[in-house]
């Protein structure tokens, strides 16, 4: 194949974010200038003078409809006048921001691109919440027959599970190994809420078989921001890299009912052009982020990505090989499960823990030996995908 | 509160109009030959405009489904718990639905269905489906 290596070496060379929370006094703007508060204190080598990319993703207006103009008011707060500068949309779209960094990167437009993520889990029937479920289906076809988004994605993991033998067992462990690393962690949302059992999930209030309330991701605020840069600036920007070892991307189907499968999910074509690029398999990874929305999505990813055998996902949580002290840790800061799910933020927290690890800066649940971490982040009902390794070496 | 009811506009005015008359009005490309669910313009698979109209029978089975109890809205939480389903029609062709009667909840993958109709306020009629032991033709 190919050699699609990236000729200036990008990384990820700064990654922060806030403790998830409430923020009733910041909208969209506020709370990106709470985020950028605390990235410029962690990272205090930044200047205006040196970002001359902005990416970031829309804010709410009101609590409905989004401002898709955000990122001008940003570059005037931050005092740069960027090169390159838009707003990307949610989920995928972390990934999807690294993506077009390196593109813009590799294209020699510019040289460090800011990619902030904000956002705040929209209640569900508040406007804003009743917006985002008429816009993950369809409006007349789908939403009509009452179907929810976490329903949609039971859809999925209802037929999932019946061809792959993924047991509603297998599904508990997800969110209780998710609940240990957030013990780990004390900025996540569920940190003090103690340790999850397996039976805690299944007594919990029912959503939409097979998910009950503790299968799904915890609704909060927040988020986080980092910076991806040319190694040949990075050195004036800051002393930690997280190289940008492979990346791929795929937008699959747009409905789940416009499928002929509905638990096809086009990750494994998205994963390929990864590690193609980074010249890793799937044996060589360290830890894994995966975008934990709910229960079923990480199964569903490690088998795609091959981090476990075809029908192997449940069986991977299951096993305890993805909890402190396994083989393949997966989602350390607690994922969205524990950590908590920053409405149009999410994608970022996961791109943030993976370079934190990579740079060996997690504090006490740093973990050791970590030369790559696989990132997968995705949006829609499961559809559009974007893999990232990270490595700690250029290659 | 009522539920949410579909918008219609030209392209899926054909839809709704047979789904009054308790008809499953699907669209079919007259250049490829495949079958579209939910209306639109264009052929999906081979991008041609010149399509057609063709009857469904109705029968199918159940791919996946959910039983939902927590709607999306308001106005469906009388109805909790539903189910929601995606049904492959015999034909071949997948649309998302519910199963309502009176062993919906019992509904498991692979069950045979046929659709039924229900109103939806004065103008809509909204094609559902239920549970049968055997294909009806």
């Amino acid at each position: 194949m190919t050699n699609k290596r990236l000729k200036r070496r990008p990384a990820i060379v700064a990654a922060s974010q806030i403790a998830p929370g409430h923020f009733p006094g910041l909208d969209g703007l506020g709370l990106q200038e709470k985020i950028l508060e605390r990235f410029l204190q962690d990272w205090p080598k930044l200047s205006p003078s040196k970002i001359d990319g902005l990416l970031t993703p829309p804010t709410m207006i009101n609590g409905a409809g989004l401002n898709s103009y955000i990122y001008q008011r940003l570059a005037g707060k931050l005092g740069i006048t960027p090169l390159f500068a838009e707003t990307l949309n949610a989920g995928a779209s972390y990934g999807a921001m690294v993506s077009r960094a390196v593109m813009a990167i590799e294209a020699g437009i510019c040289n460090a691109v800011l990619c902030v993520g904000v956002g705040k889990f929209p209640p569900p029937r508040s406007p804003a919440g009743l917006a985002m479920a008429t816009l993950a289906g369809e409006p007349d076809f789908e939403f009509c027959y009452g179907a929810s988004i976490p329903s949609m994605y039971a859809l999925l993991a209802q037929r999932y599970m019946h061809r792959y033998g993924i047991t509603r067992n297998q599904l508990s462990a997800v969110a209780v190994s998710a609940r240990e690393w957030a013990l780990r962690n004390p900025e996540a949302f569920m940190h003090s809420k103690g340790p999850l059992r397996r039976e805690d999930i299944t007594e919990s209030r029912p959503i939409a078989t097979p998910f009950h309330k503790l299968d799904c991701s915890v609704p909060c605020e927040g988020g986080g921001a980092i910076l991806v840069a040319a190694e040949d600036v990075a050195a004036e920007l800051s002393d930690q890299r997280a190289y940008v070892a492979g990346i791929g991307e795929t937008h699959h189907h747009a409905l789940l009912s416009e499928m002929e499968e509905p638990s096809e999910t086009g990750i494994a074509a998205c994963a390929e052009q990864a590690y193609q690029m980074s010249g890793l398999t799937p044996a060589d990874i360290c830890m894994a982020q995966l975008y934990d929305a709910f229960t079923i999505s990480p199964i569903v990813q490690a088998e795609e990505l091959g981090l476990a055998p075809r029908g192997g996902g449940g069986e991977l949580f299951d096993s305890g090989k993805t909890s402190p002290g396994g083989a393949l840790p997966v989602n350390t800061f607690g994922g969205l499960l524990s950590f908590g799910h920053t409405g149009d933020s999410t994608g970022i927290t996961f791109l943030i823990e993976g370079a934190r690890q990579v740079m060996g800066i997690t504090g006490k649940r740093q973990l050791s030996n970590i030369d790559n971490a696989l990132v997968h982040t995705y949006g829609g009902i499961m559809a559009d995908h974007v893999t990232v390794i990270l490595s700690k070496e250029s290659s | 509160m009522n539920k949410p009811i579909p918008t219609i506009n030209e392209i899926t005015q054909p839809y709704w109009d047979a789904a009054r008359e308790e008809r499953l009005l699907v669209q079919v490309c007259n250049h490829c030959e495949s079958m579209i669910h939910y209306p639109r313009r264009w052929c999906p698979k081979c991008w041609s405009t010149d399509l057609a109209h063709t009857e469904m029978s109705g029968c199918g089975e159940v791919l996946t489904f959910s039983v939902v109890y927590q709607g999306p809205a308001e106005a469906f939480s009388a109805d909790t718990p539903y189910v929601v389903a995606i049904i492959k029609l015999k034909e071949g062709l997948s649309l998302l639905s519910n199963i309502v009667g009176s062993d919906a909840l019992d509904v498991a993958i692979g069950d045979r269905v046929q659709v039924i109709y229900e109103s939806r306020g004065d103008e809509i009629v909204m094609p559902q489906f239920q549970r049968i032991s055997v294909d009806v033709e």
